[in-house]
């Protein structure tokens, strides 16, 4: 089995993943226990994967929701007892009118500044060696002897930065203003 | 071969995040290792999309022109050169020098939610807030101390644990430290209402002569001009936690107590014009979000009469009839 092709991963990466906490804050609201809601995230990825096109797919975002919310009422009917509270409460999940707003819309995608703040919050040597992977461009190689470490600890370095990174994205409330300079005065927050 | 152990998600993530970050392209070797770790457990192949996405995601960021949001990010004695360089030169560029200038080094933040809002925020250090419906709070991570200034409102925390960097929050003077616990903090005129979930937390006066007291798992206190006094109450302690979950524990209270209540969560405002009525006790728990099915559980139980205004729902005694006392309402009683 081969991995998705190039043009589906950089899909997923900007139409997908940035509803990723969304989805999961969606479901939960259908009160499914943690594990299942991402055994259900999981399983939805899953099957995007399957896809060899999505030039089909006008909504992304309702199409990631649509696919993670009959994975859902499929786990629940196929549970021995079924809890009639939970697929009711699937089923009144409304795909559509979740749409999100333009201010979590724009929250949604990779701004600079999110993933400046995200890249900042990392530990010392994984912000070290993420910067310069993914900001600096340099070659692994490259990393492990300004460093002074071997490859495999830049390579796991690297893998730990992405997976807090993508942890921090996907628990992360939209509407969080993307880190701006705190001010000092007493009225400078929202009204 | 041995039978393998069933992988738990969080293995899968961790291996997939280490195919994702491979230099590409991959060696003979590797693409071999790849699809066979690929043909083992289905959710290998979606959890490495994920990560993929994310990878190739990241990888956008140096490819994203100068922004309004890049330019306000120097602090204010950022030289005028380097503003140019950011606005003109190469982002890999200006990411690097806005790297040696400190920018990274933020960790101030404030967080703000509107009536009816409830927050969860994953902060810096790993611990959690959640936060409840008209709060503010500021947060500031130093290497010695995290420091959050409850502004207002009302806060749990779960803290991660550091002993080298004690976890303060302050109320007004009231001050709440903990190391690896969980509590919450709420913001009274008296005072600061403190619940301890999980583990010990001290929290004293600031200014006060008074020692401070310490609290533990199921304890509760108000940090105020008064003598604190450190009631056992787990069941009370879990009931007033409930809007961490977008409900609220009616637990015995009056239905007065349960109108204010809902009032701090929405904008449609619930007034109970009979006193005899605000003094009958409910049980069970309710949607925050919900004060009209609320109001219309109450007049079916109590046999009450609900008048709708505009913003205001009024509940008073219906002319001619005998309240029940006792809620009937199966959506009430769990």
């Amino acid at each position: 089995m081969e991995s998705a092709p190039e043009h589906i991963i950089r899909w997923v990466g900007s139409q997908i993943l940035p509803h990723e906490a969304d989805l999961r804050a969606w479901l939960h609201r259908a009160r499914l226990a943690r594990e299942d809601v991402e055994d259900i995230i999981q399983e939805a990825y899953c099957k995007i994967a399957e896809l060899s096109r999505v030039d089909h797919i006008a909504s992304p975002r309702g199409y990631f929701f649509t696919v993670a919310k009959n994975i859902a009422l499929m786990r629940i009917r196929r549970a021995r007892i079924v809890r009639i509270e939970s697929v009711d409460e699937i089923d009144r999940l409304d795909v559509m009118s979740d749409a999100p707003s333009p201010e979590q819309e724009a929250a949604a995608r990779f701004e600079l500044a999110r993933v400046m703040r995200l890249i900042s919050e990392l530990p010392a040597r994984c912000r070290k060696v993420f910067e310069m992977r993914k900001i600096q461009g340099l070659p692994q190689k490259e990393i492990a002897r300004v460093m002074g470490i071997s490859e495999t600890i830049v390579e796991n370095e690297a893998a730990k930065g992405l997976r807090l990174i993508l942890r921090s994205m996907a628990s992360q409330d939209l509407t969080t203003q993307p880190n701006k300079e705190p001010k000092r005065d007493a009225d400078a927050g929202r009204n | 071969m041995t039978p393998m152990p069933v992988e738990t998600s969080e293995e899968i993530e961790i291996a997939a995040s280490l195919w994702a970050v491979k230099e590409r392209p991959l060696s003979p070797e590797d693409e071999v290792a790849l699809r066979a770790w690929l043909s083992g457990d289905p959710r290998r192949r979606g959890a490495l999309l994920r990560a993929q996405a994310g990878w190739a995601a990241l990888s956008r960021a140096k490819a994203l022109g100068p922004s309004e949001d890049w330019q306000v990010r120097p602090k204010p004695r950022a030289n005028p050169s380097r503003r140019g360089l950011l606005a003109g030169g190469g982002i890999a560029a200006g990411l690097a020098a806005a790297a040696l200038g400190g920018l990274f080094l933020l960790r101030k933040e404030e967080a703000v939610t509107t009536t009816g809002e409830i927050r969860r925020l994953p902060m810096s250090d790993g611990s959690i807030a959640a936060i409840n419906t008209e709060s503010r709070i500021r947060i500031e991570m130093t290497d010695a101390e995290r420091k959050v200034d409850l502004v207002q409102g009302e806060v749990w925390f779960k803290v991660a644990r550091n002993k080298a960097r004690p976890f303060v929050v302050a109320a007004g003077d009231a001050r709440i430290q903990a190391v690896g616990t969980a509590f919450s903090v709420r913001r009274h005129d008296s005072g600061a209402e403190v619940l301890v979930t999980e583990g010990t937390v001290k929290a004293w006066l600031e200014g006060d002569d008074r020692p401070a007291v310490w609290l533990k798992a199921g304890d509760r206190t108000v940090i105020g001009d008064r003598a604190a006094k450190v009631d056992h109450a787990p069941d009370a302690v879990d009931n007033a936690l409930a809007w961490r979950e977008g409900k609220i524990a009616l637990a015995g209270k009056t239905l007065s107590a349960v109108a204010e209540d809902y009032n701090r969560y929405n904008q449609v405002k619930i007034v109970i014009r009979d006193a005899g009525l605000g003094n009958e006790r409910l049980l069970g728990r309710f949607s925050t979000d919900d004060p009209e099915g609320f109001s219309d559980a109450v007049a079916q139980a109590f046999g009450a009469e609900i008048t709708r205004t505009g913003s205001v729902i009024y509940i008073d005694v219906k002319k001619n009839a005998t309240a029940a006392t006792e809620l009937r309402n199966p959506d009430i009683v769990p």
